[in-house]
């Protein structure tokens, strides 16, 4: 048998181990979306009140606005502990002023088993853009499929581009 | 001689993944060994998935009305209990009570423009304040308690909100807001 013969098969047999021994469809799932996809929040933000950007969001005038930003999630179970809790992170840019963000975000529904809040808040410096994470985030109770949704103050001149759900548990 | 060698041994390979692969397959359709069977099964299951109009998706049954509102219930005594067992720290329960009358200052709520609820009334211990406020309706509700949280965020950046429909159709908002994570 040619020397060359035996190590290719023996690397095609350990590759084809690998694969096979690969998790099935079960993974963790990360899903990007941009500020533009948010909307008017609460009585004192409005349409006009917003100007959209392609892949972002910023207060029309020099006022601070309130934007709620909707999720859709994945997770085959609720999120209850470390291995299946999720995070989100929402990145910020800074105009021509400092820009004291902040986002509460909500998992569960007040129609259903309640909600749990989670708030951070960051002031990000004239011109530049800054991350802002919220992390550990479980559902309250025995509760799959809650939803989840984060409320930002977008401050005079700031922008909201891109953010990020990443869920720990399996999703399909 | 030797590309035979080389593609009996591919094959060999491919047959290892497929081999590895199949007990996978068969968990997930319960099929026996047989190929065929595997096929059967897949083809039944797939029949049993696909909606008709007699037999439209398998959801998972929703929780019922009464479900919802016990299970609200028993969140509440839970954080409730948990408040209860929290030490009390004067200096800084006088600190996060006073920063929650700050909120609900009319002054402060017309400022924000924020209904102003009906009652509100906030109580802390030395990790937790309780905030119990009642609103003519669930968005009025709802807006309060995401403007609290940014407020209190310093402090407490964890909150739990469990509110109660009242029989006039108001809404009674029970809320914790904590330096430590509220999974009840």
């Amino acid at each position: 048998m040619n020397r060359n013969v035996l190590p290719s098969a023996l690397l095609a047999v350990a590759l084809a181990t690998a694969i096979g021994a690969l998790p099935g469809d079960a993974r963790a799932d990360y899903k990007t979306g941009t500020g533009s996809a948010c909307v008017p929040y609460g009585t004192t933000t409005v349409w006009d009140d917003l100007r959209f950007l392609v892949g972002a969001v910023t207060p029309r005038l020099d006022t601070d606005e309130y934007v709620l930003c909707n999720f859709s999630t994945d997770a085959e179970s609720g999120w209850y502990g470390a291995s299946t809790e999720a995070s989100v992170a929402l990145q910020f840019k800074a105009g021509s002023v400092d820009a004291p963000v902040s986002c509460t975000a909500t998992a569960g529904s007040a129609y259903m088993y309640g909600t749990l809040t989670y708030t951070k808040a960051v002031t990000i410096p004239a011109t530049l853009s800054s991350t802002l994470s919220i992390t550990d985030i479980v559902a309250p109770g025995s509760y799959s499929w809650a939803p989840f949704n984060v409320v930002c103050k977008l401050p005079s001149k700031a922008t909201l581009s891109r953010v990020v759900l990443s869920e720990a548990g399996a999703t399909a | 001689m030797q590309l035979a060698a080389r593609h009996a041994l591919w094959l060999l390979a491919i047959m290892g993944t497929a081999a590895l692969a199949l007990p996978r397959a068969q968990e997930r359709y319960g099929a026996p060994g047989a190929s065929d069977a595997v096929a059967a099964t897949v083809r039944t299951s797939v029949a049993q998935v696909a909606p008709t109009a007699a037999t439209p998706y398998a959801m998972r049954t929703p929780p019922s009305h009464e479900a919802l509102l016990a299970n609200v219930e028993a969140q509440i005594r839970s954080l409730d209990a948990r408040l209860v067992e929290e030490p009390l720290d004067a200096a800084w329960s006088a600190r996060e009570e006073r920063s929650i009358h700050r909120f609900f200052e009319p002054g402060s709520l017309v400022a924000e423009g924020l209904a102003k609820p009906d009652a509100a009334d906030g109580v802390c211990m030395s990790t937790t304040c309780r905030i119990t406020a009642r609103y003519a309706n669930e968005a009025d509700a709802e807006e309060a308690t995401q403007r609290l949280a940014m407020h209190l965020a310093d402090a407490m950046p964890y909150g739990a909100v469990m509110p109660r429909q009242l029989a006039d159709g108001a809404i009674e908002v029970n809320a914790w807001y904590s330096s430590r994570p509220l999974q009840p």
